[in-house]
């Protein structure tokens, strides 16, 4: 249902995206893994034309598009069929937590101001911040800005949400919450696209994982096969450095 | 020189510069009204690095702030008439130029001058907004043209606005210059009224305090507007 092919992207001499293929049903949740730099959140922004690719191909549905070549339409038609959740929020600082998230359905898709009030709002609730509509960003935690932010993609429903590192800017207490919204939304069902550093999110909620280095896709599989079983030494070095001792066996 | 102050000529003169505050006040709207839009298209030139615009914009800033204010008023009093001359003979045309309400060439110079420090005030303004915001409009499916009328220019206004109330101050205060080309504003009137019977202080008391009202008056509208426009960013609970 959403496919990307052959992604490729450079900043000057230094190649970030090696020729990346990513393919997503409804209803998945696909994790992507990798250490920093790999280009994980460069694919991303790709995906969603907040950097423009040197080639590649993207496939929503009926709408395909080169990711390189995009007129101005195909990129404005691909950002109304995603949502994009920030690694800093980045929530509109001069509207309210519910304006945030009626922004997108009103400007965006042209809703009826009343419709996007009720959207909004079962988003809102859905996060568990139905006390907070009226609240400017700068009034919100962490943790409830993000909230904040996962409601405005979820009220677009879109037929995919990208997660950039959505709990990497949180304090670690506040880093749970989060998670359990986004585990939440996996369960009704959301298609998700989510770059993280949560191994634990990844092994339970991801019904794919992917692992990432050096800006090439390195393996790909169920949370079962890349955690417990992974093939590549590359994958079991990195997982080796990040998962706690009960998989670390070296003393 | 035994002499204390004309107290009847002090209120009256002050009525007299009173009287020219609606032309003090034309000149600054108009100018604003001109120097706002296009000091942000020029800021916005600036920012997102049109080539060539955003050349001219610097060149063109620098001679303004370079250059005082009476200056730019002796040039255009001196050139534009030339110019107009030129051109009405071109096009045969039956005007005197020199028949012209000198507020012309204020709107002229004021709106030349502001445009500058505005376009200036707009790019540091604009920088204030983290490009975040912008992605996050792109991203729930808003066009460029609606992301910075939603999301940018309403907090960038905020930031720009203790500026702009400076800008606009300077402005009101600049107009005094006017009197160089005639204008029958604040100064001038009150100058005038001084002539006759040399009471130059009572005069200039009275041009003082009609510019003190009249700014202060500019920045207490500014700053309840600020404080309005700000409400987003108040940590209230």
């Amino acid at each position: 249902m959403l496919e990307f092919k052959g992604v490729r992207k450079s900043f000057g001499p230094l190649q970030i995206l090696k020729g990346v293929d990513v393919e997503i049903g409804k209803g998945d949740v696909v994790v992507i893994l990798g250490p920093s730099g790999s280009g994980k959140t460069t694919l991303l922004r790709c995906l969603n034309f907040l950097e423009r690719a040197d080639a590649g191909t993207a496939r929503l549905g009926s709408l395909e598009v080169d990711l390189n070549r995009a007129t101005k339409k195909e990129v404005h038609a691909v950002r109304q069929k995603t949502a994009f959740v920030f690694q800093n929020y980045n929530l509109f600082n001069n509207k309210t937590a519910l304006e945030n998230v009626m922004e997108g359905l009103i400007t965006g898709r042209k809703q009826p101001k009343e419709t996007a009030r009720k959207k909004a709002a079962a988003a809102l609730d859905k996060v568990g911040l139905s006390d907070k509509y009226d609240a400017y960003p700068v009034q919100l935690s962490g943790g409830q800005q993000q909230r904040v932010g996962i409601a405005r993609a979820l009220a677009l429903d879109p037929e995919v949400i990208l997660f950039d590192e959505p709990t990497s800017a949180l304090d670690p207490e506040l880093v749970g919450e989060v998670l359990g919204v986004m585990r939440q939304i996996a369960a009704d069902g959301t298609t998700m696209l989510v770059v993280t550093h949560e191994m634990q999110f990844a092994k339970d909620v991801a019904s794919q994982v992917v692992f990432m280095d050096d800006g090439v896709i390195v393996e790909a599989g169920t949370p079962g096969q890349i955690f417990d079983r992974p093939a590549e030494e590359r994958t079991k070095r990195f997982l080796r450095r990040v998962l706690p001792d009960e998989y670390n066996y070296s003393i | 020189m035994q002499q204390s102050l004309n107290i009847p000529f002090l209120i009256d003169t002050f009525f007299t510069a009173l009287s020219g505050v609606p032309i003090t006040l034309a000149v600054t709207a108009v100018a604003m009204l001109i120097a706002v839009p296009a000091g942000f298209l020029l800021a916005l030139s600036r920012v997102n690095e049109v080539p060539v615009l955003r050349e001219i914009t610097k060149v063109y800033v620098s001679f303004v702030r370079g250059t005082p204010i009476i200056v730019q008023i002796f040039i255009t009093y001196a050139s534009v008439p030339l110019i107009l001359t030129a051109l009405f003979e071109k096009y045969g045309i039956q005007a005197n130029v020199y028949e012209l309400n000198p507020i012309w060439y204020a709107f002229i110079v004021f709106s030349f001058s502001t445009t500058a420090i505005l376009s200036e005030v707009f790019r540091s303004a604009l920088s204030t907004v983290d490009r975040g915001q912008l992605e996050a409009a792109w991203s729930v499916g808003l066009t460029g043209f609606q992301s910075f009328r939603r999301i940018i220019i309403p907090q960038a206004l905020v930031s720009a606005l203790p500026n702009l109330a400076t800008a606009t101050v300077n402005l009101i205060k600049a107009t005094s210059l006017g009197y160089a080309l005639s204008l029958q504003e604040i100064t001038l009137k009150a100058k005038v009224a001084a002539n006759a019977g040399y009471n130059y202080i009572e005069a200039y008391i009275d041009i003082f305090l009609v510019y003190l009202i009249l700014c202060s008056v500019v920045e207490f509208a500014f700053k309840k507007y600020e404080q309005r426009a700000a409400r987003f960013r108040v940590q209230h609970v």
